[in-house]
């Protein structure tokens, strides 16, 4: 209690404040109005009394043990002793005894506006005197004068300093070497920095106003997620995106973005930082395009030393001796390893760069199981690991099967792997909500937290020497990952040390609504739609023939983002989407 | 021994399918590096089967199988071998099946035959 009593009096922050007009006035008024020589402002710190303003009195403060005041403050009643040889109280207090030789002692506590009596209001005399009930009253109001006065500073100061971070704020975002908008609520720019100026090459002044949507590239324009932080839904997000200049020019940005409050607590503008990463994504566009060459180049060589180590070792251009033979394997399962990490490499970076077309159609969990159980049935055998799978035979999933085997097979296969033989590893499908939960379980030696997510990095295992010992490319996982996302799904590890990991995939349910067929003739526009209308849950088949689309049956319309379907007689209805602003147009066909 | 045209634009995978073709099969194995290479070996001595490469440099395999048509008349068959699927395509064509490039060599000749015999 006495704790938070001076922390009270701290947060005033008044205490060794020069003397002030406002409170010298009162200890005048105070003194004139009561005939005395001594008035004072006191607080009571933790150890000594001092004054605020003192009339009467040399020095600022005092023992807080030799203090009337620390007595007048333990009670709100107004302390009034009429004559102090006569009080046990402060009778032997030097005070009394020795200079000022105070006699007469009245003092009113005051109160901060949280409650706590932090001083008085006090006036004291050197021979004794009364004090009647008017007088009384008189020293209550001086007191609650002084009481509004310390509590008005109070938030005179919280306002000068709110003031003063203001000013700071503004200065860090004008001067910051990053970009930075502030965003209302409309999505229109409320103020930019020099920095952010300087990228989109708009003087700061001329974007007060623009809508963020305007310097946006038309393919990155659905992202923005402004309204959820002005909802509250998110605190903050990130994301990349390219930002348009007015020459048509565009430079990819990484935007964090979060919500200013206002002092009220409610949502007043957004704040992004921009930064540009024009030159991070040049490196990385021409790494994938280094890694896509280099990797077709190597296929061919690969090949052939594939094709003569094989007829070698099967001794078809002469027998060979036992060593030999045994060195021509080893050659030949090398060349096997390289050329797996080669596939995958160049899988990885088309899979990454949206260069995979989904062949989407409905299956079921157990269909998935069974081919995948083909697969690594042999793997497991030789490993003596008992494999168990579990699946409802009511659920229909929309997905392409090829791709989604293959993302079980890496991770039944990595389960096999780093299972001790004996060991059994489970597959467990089951609805989850809006979703279909699929884990993959294995009593193997488990995965540290530290490194649950760095797994599906590329080239990442959990021990250095796994590379070697276990055969892996080291890009399953990340191949995986980036198949489960591209169905609008994911993909993490779950683990205890020691106790077995378990990888678990969540795939979107196909909703009740039907399907929606998407036309275009050309590929990758093709699976741009297709990949805009997943993200919106729902169903999707590509068609890239028109006669086959018109004798297509069960879907809600036909999505088409160019030309090709005039003259076509269809019973659907045939929707040509805005490929400017593909996300916003294809919501709006599909509402 | 039955007679075959190997056609493909690269020397190394011309040499393995044709000591796999001739050790494991049993085949008797001429190879063509180019369309007209492959013409000129059609028309010295017709060959029982076909084997050819889709992507070559200036003509490839479907145009090759042109001009390779009329010399072998319609019941030679022709393989395709190919890294690309597209198998309807090709068959369309009028071959008598395709092999998906990469092959294994050793078998080769199994699925040559198992084509042949169809």
């Amino acid at each position: 209690m006495e704790a938070d009593r001076l922390s009270a009096l701290q947060a005033l922050n008044i205490l060794d404040t020069p003397p002030e007009e406002r409170f010298d006035r009162l200890t005048r008024i105070a003194s004139a109005a009561f005939d005395v020589p001594i008035a004072l402002v006191s607080l009571v710190d933790e150890e000594r009394q001092w004054f605020k303003s003192c009339i009467g009195l040399t020095g600022s403060e005092d023992d807080r043990a030799v203090s009337f005041c620390s007595i007048a403050i333990e009670s709100p009643q107004p302390l009034v002793i009429p004559d102090t040889h006569l009080d046990p109280r402060v009778a032997h207090m030097r005070v009394v005894t020795g200079p000022p030789y105070l006699r007469f002692y009245a003092g009113v506590p005051i109160t901060t506006a949280t409650g706590f009596r932090v001083g008085t209001v006090c006036i004291a005399d050197t021979k004794p005197r009364q004090l009647g009930a008017t007088e009384i009253a008189l020293l209550r109001d001086i007191a609650r004068i002084a009481e509004d006065e310390l509590n008005h500073k109070d938030l005179s100061e919280a306002l000068a300093s709110w003031r003063e971070s203001e000013q700071r704020f503004r200065a860090v975002f004008h001067e910051a070497a990053i970009g930075m908008t502030m965003v209302d609520e409309s999505g229109r720019i409320v103020e930019a920095n020099r920095a952010f100026a300087a990228m989109i090459e708009i003087p700061a002044g001329e974007l007060r106003g623009v809508p963020v949507s305007a310097i946006t590239h038309p393919a990155d324009r659905g992202g923005d997620n402004v309204d959820k932080l002005f909802s509250g839904e998110l605190d903050r997000y990130r994301r990349e995106k390219r930002y348009v200049r007015p020459d048509g020019t565009w430079f990819w940005a990484a935007l964090t973005a979060s919500i200013l409050r206002d002092r009220d607590g409610r949502p007043d503008v957004t704040i992004g930082m921009v930064e540009d990463i024009s030159e991070r994504k040049e490196v990385e566009r021409l790494k994938d395009e280094l890694v896509s060459v280099v990797g077709h180049e190597l296929k061919t060589p690969l090949t052939s030393i594939r094709g003569s180590l094989g007829l070698l070792e099967a001794g078809v251009a002469g027998e060979l001796s036992v060593e030999a033979a045994d060195m021509v394997r080893i050659a030949r399962e090398n060349t096997e390893r390289l050329t797996r990490l080669v596939e995958e490499t160049l899988d990885l970076e088309r899979l990454h760069a949206g260069r995979v077309e989904l062949e989407v159609r409905s299956v079921t969990p157990v269909d998935l199981l069974a081919a995948t159980a083909q697969v690594v049935q042999p793997v497991a055998d030789a490993a003596g690991v008992a494999l168990e799978w579990q699946a409802p035979g009511d659920l229909e999933l929309f997905v392409d099967p090829d791709r989604i085997v293959q993302a079980l097979v890496n991770l039944v296969g990595n389960a096999i792997k780093f299972s001790p033989p004996g060991a059994s590893v489970r597959t467990m499908v089951k609805a989850h909500g809006a979703n279909v939960l699929i884990s993959v379980m294995d009593e193997g030696r488990g995965i540290p937290p530290e490194q649950l997510e760095a797994v599906f990095e590329r080239f990442r295992q959990v021990d250095a020497s796994d590379h070697r010992e276990k055969g892996g490319t080291g890009l399953g996982l990340p191949i995986s990952r980036a198949i489960i996302e591209q169905h609008a799904g994911r993909i993490w590890a779950e683990s205890e040390p020691g106790a077995g990991a378990t990888f678990r995939i969540t795939l979107p349910l196909p909703q009740g609504k039907p399907p929606v067929a998407v036309y275009d003739r050309r590929a990758p526009r093709r699976a741009q739609l297709a990949r805009a209308v997943r993200r919106l849950g729902r169903r999707v088949e590509t068609f890239d023939d028109p006669e086959v689309l018109a004798e297509a049956e069960g879907f809600a319309l036909v999505l088409v983002s160019g030309a090709g379907l005039d003259g076509v007689e269809l019973d659907l209805p045939v929707v040509k989407v805005d490929a400017e602003n593909l996300d916003a147009s294809v919501a709006e066909a599909l509402a | 021994m039955s007679y075959l045209l190997l056609v493909d634009d690269e020397p190394d995978i011309r040499a393995i399918a044709k000591m796999a073709l001739e050790r494991v099969g049993g085949w008797d194995v001429t190879v063509a590096g180019s369309a007209a290479e492959a013409v000129r070996a059609a028309s010295a001595a017709r060959p029982a089967v076909v084997l050819l490469d889709v992507m070559m440099p200036d003509t490839d395999g479907p145009a090759t199988l042109e001009q390779l048509r009329p010399l072998l008349g319609d019941d030679v068959p022709v393989i395709f071998l190919t890294a690309k699927g597209e198998d309807d395509t090709l068959l369309a064509l009028g071959a008598a099946g395709v092999i998906a490039k990469p092959f294994d060599p050793i078998s080769l000749p199994r699925e040559v035959a198992a084509i042949t015999a169809r």
